[in-house]
C-alpha cells in the first residue's frame, strides 16, 4: 500500500523510536457516499504510530483525506473502519486540544475567557495554576489583549488565541487542521516560532495538517506524506534537523533540500 | 471635512422627513380648517391637542396609556422567553420541533382577530387575555429568526463544543444561546408592532381599560377626537417601541455579532 521512494524513509508503520507511543492508527479506511450516489473511497488502510511528545506534519494535495484523518484522531468523525488505539483513552473535553482552520472564537467572550473556556466547562482543574491563562497569553505574546475582544484583533492575533484555547486545558495532544492557512507569509513565521516555543514549554504531542512542505520541513519531527482517490499514506519522513529550530534553519542545505524532496513526492 | 459630510448624510434623511410629517399635519390643518367639515367629523390637530390636554389632566388617558403599555411589554416578554427557549430546543431536539411545529403552524395561519373572542373568553376581560394574545403574536417571529441563525453557525462552532465536551443544557447557555441573540431583535422588529395589534385587537373585543378599549368606547359615542387620540397614541407607542427594538438590534450585534 505504501511506496518508500526513499532510502530515508521509515516504513509507515514504524513508531519513533525515542518516543513512548501515544496512539496507533490501524488500517483505517472510510468510505463515504457523494452526491451523485457514487461511492467514495476518502481513506484507504491508514496505518501510523503516534509517539509522546513528537510533532508530526500531514501533508498532501487536497482532497487526500488528511483532514478527514485528523478529525478522527480528535473523535469527531467516528464513521470509519479500522482502529485508533490510545495507550490512555482519551478523556472527553480534557486530553484534545484541536485547532480548526478559522479561529472560531465567541465574539461575546474576551480573549481571555475565550482560552479559559475548556477549563471552565470541566468539573475541577484545580491542577491547573490560577494564572494558567495569563501563562498562555504570555507565551504567544497576547497579555495586554487579554481582556479585548476577538473582532479587536488581527487575523494572527485570533489564531494564536485559539491554539492556546486548545492548550489551556492541558490536553495530551495538540491537534490542528491547516491552522495558517488563512495567514499572510510574515505572520504564519511568526506563528511557527509560537508552535516551537510552546512546544518547547510543553513538550506537547502535535499533530498538524498542512498544504505546505516548508512548514512541515520547519515543524515537525516527521512528515506524513499523502497520496489522494484514495486517500493513502505514501510515505513517512523523518525530519533531518535537530529540534532547535529557528529563522536561520530555514537558510540550511538541508533543509532546501528535505523540502525540496517533499515537494517531489507531492507532485 | 469628512465628518461634515456625514452629519450633513444623517441628518438630511431626518430633515426630509420632519418635513414630510409636518406637511401631511400641515395639509390636515387646512383640510380641517377650509373644507367646511365640521369639527366632530374632523377635528384640527389644535382641537386634537387641547382636548387630549383635557383629557389627560382629568386623568382620563394616563390609565389606558399605560395599561396597553404594561399589555404589549409583559405579552412581548414572555413571547421573547418562550421563542428563544424554544428555538434553542427546536436546534437541538429534532423530535420536539416535529411534536409543536404542526400546532405552532396552526395557530399563526389562523387569523389572530378570530382567536381573540375565543381568549377573552376564557381568560377574561383583564389583562391575562390580552397578554396571552400579544404572546402568541410575538413568539412566532422570534422562533423563526432564532432558528434561522443558529442552523447557520458555522460548522466549526459545533466541533469546538464536541471538542470541548460542552454538551446540551451547557451548550445551549454558552454557545447557542449568545450566538443566536441578535437575531431575537430581528424577530422582536416583526413582534412589536403585530404586538400593538393585537393589544388593540383584545381591547376591542373585551377589556376593562386600553387605549384600544378607550377607541372603542368614543366610537360607540360617535367620539372622533378621542378615536383619533387613541389611535396616534397607538401609533406613537409602536413607532417607539421600534425604535428601541432597533437600538436593542445594534447593541446585541455589537456585543454579540462576530
Amino acid at each position: 500500500m505504501t511506496h518508500h521512494t526513499h532510502e530515508d524513509t521509515a516504513p509507515p508503520e514504524a513508531a519513533a523510536t525515542d518516543h513512548r507511543r501515544l496512539l496507533e492508527i490501524r488500517g483505517v479506511s472510510k468510505e463515504y457516499v457523494s452526491v451523485k450516489g457514487a461511492s467514495v473511497r476518502a481513506l484507504d488502510d491508514v496505518n501510523l504510530d503516534i509517539g509522546d511528545g513528537e510533532i508530526i506534519a500531514i501533508i498532501g494535495p487536497s482532497g487526500c483525506g488528511k483532514s478527514t484523518l485528523l478529525r478522527m484522531v480528535a473523535g469527531l468523525d467516528t464513521d470509519y473502519e479500522g482502529t485508533i488505539e490510545w495507550t490512555r483513552a482519551p478523556r472527553p473535553g480534557r486530553d484534545i486540544g484541536f485547532v480548526f482552520q478559522e479561529p472560531a472564537l465567541l465574539p461575546w467572550r474576551t480573549v481571555a475567557r475565550n482560552v479559559s473556556l475548556g477549563i471552565e466547562v470541566q468539573k475541577d482543574r484545580s491542577d491547573l495554576p490560577t494564572d494558567r491563562v495569563d501563562q498562555l497569553l504570555e507565551l504567544v505574546g497576547l497579555r495586554d489583549f487579554a481582556k479585548s475582544y476577538p473582532k479587536e484583533l488581527s487575523g494572527g492575533m485570533r489564531q494564536r488565541v485559539a491554539i492556546v484555547r486548545a492548550l489551556a486545558y492541558d490536553p495530551r495532544i495538540l491537534l490542528m487542521d491547516e491552522p495558517f492557512g488563512a495567514l499572510d507569509a510574515i505572520t504564519r513565521d511568526k506563528l511557527h516560532d509560537d508552535i516551537l516555543r510552546i512546544w518547547a514549554a510543553t513538550r506537547k504531542t502535535i499533530v498538524f495538517v498542512t498544504h505546505s512542505v516548508e512548514e512541515a520541513a520547519y515543524l515537525a519531527d516527521r512528515v506524513v506524506v499523502m497520496s489522494p482517490r484514495p486517500g493513502r499514506l505514501r510515505s513517512v519522513h523523518q525530519v533531518p534537523l535537530d529540534r532547535n529550530r529557528d529563522a536561520a534553519t530555514r537558510q540550511l542545505p538541508v533543509f532546501a533540500e528535505f523540502a525540496g524532496m517533499l515537494r517531489g513526492e507531492l507532485a | 471635512m469628512s465628518s461634515t459630510t456625514e452629519r450633513r448624510d444623517r441628518a438630511l434623511p431626518l430633515l426630509v422627513g420632519a418635513a414630510s410629517l409636518a406637511g401631511g399635519v400641515g395639509l390636515w390643518w387646512a383640510l380641517a380648517a377650509f373644507s367646511g367639515l365640521p369639527s366632530y367629523v374632523l377635528p384640527s390637530p389644535g382641537q386634537l391637542v387641547t382636548r387630549a390636554v383635557s383629557l389627560w389632566q382629568a386623568g382620563g388617558l394616563s390609565i389606558h396609556l399605560q395599561q396597553t403599555l404594561a399589555e404589549v411589554l409583559q405579552g412581548v416578554a414572555l413571547g421573547s422567553v418562550i421563542g428563544i427557549a424554544l428555538a434553542v430546543l427546536f436546534v437541538r431536539v429534532g423530535w420536539i420541533e416535529r411534536l409543536l411545529m404542526p400546532i405552532i403552524v396552526v395557530i399563526q395561519v389562523t387569523p389572530k382577530i378570530s382567536i381573540a373572542p375565543l381568549i377573552v373568553l376564557w381568560l377574561g376581560l383583564g389583562i391575562g387575555s390580552k397578554i396571552t394574545l400579544i404572546t402568541l403574536v410575538t413568539f412566532y417571529p422570534v422562533l423563526i429568526n432564532m432558528v434561522g441563525k443558529l442552523r447557520g453557525m458555522p460548522s466549526t462552532m459545533h466541533d469546538l463544543a464536541d471538542v470541548l465536551n460542552i454538551r446540551r443544557g451547557r451548550r445551549a447557555l454558552l454557545i447557542d444561546l449568545p450566538y443566536s441573540l441578535p437575531a431575537l431583535a430581528a424577530g422582536l422588529r416583526v413582534g412589536v408592532l403585530q404586538a400593538v395589534t393585537a393589544a388593540v385587537i383584545g381591547e376591542f373585543i373585551g377589556a376593562q381599560a386600553g387605549l384600544g378599549y378607550l377607541e372603542k368606547q368614543a366610537q360607540d359615542n360617535d367620539d372622533i377626537q378621542v378615536v383619533m387620540i387613541c389611535l396616534i397614541l397607538l401609533s406613537a407607542i409602536g413607532w417607539a417601541l421600534y425604535t428601541l427594538v432597533g437600538l436593542i438590534e445594534r447593541k446585541l450585534t455589537e456585543r454579540f455579532g462576530g
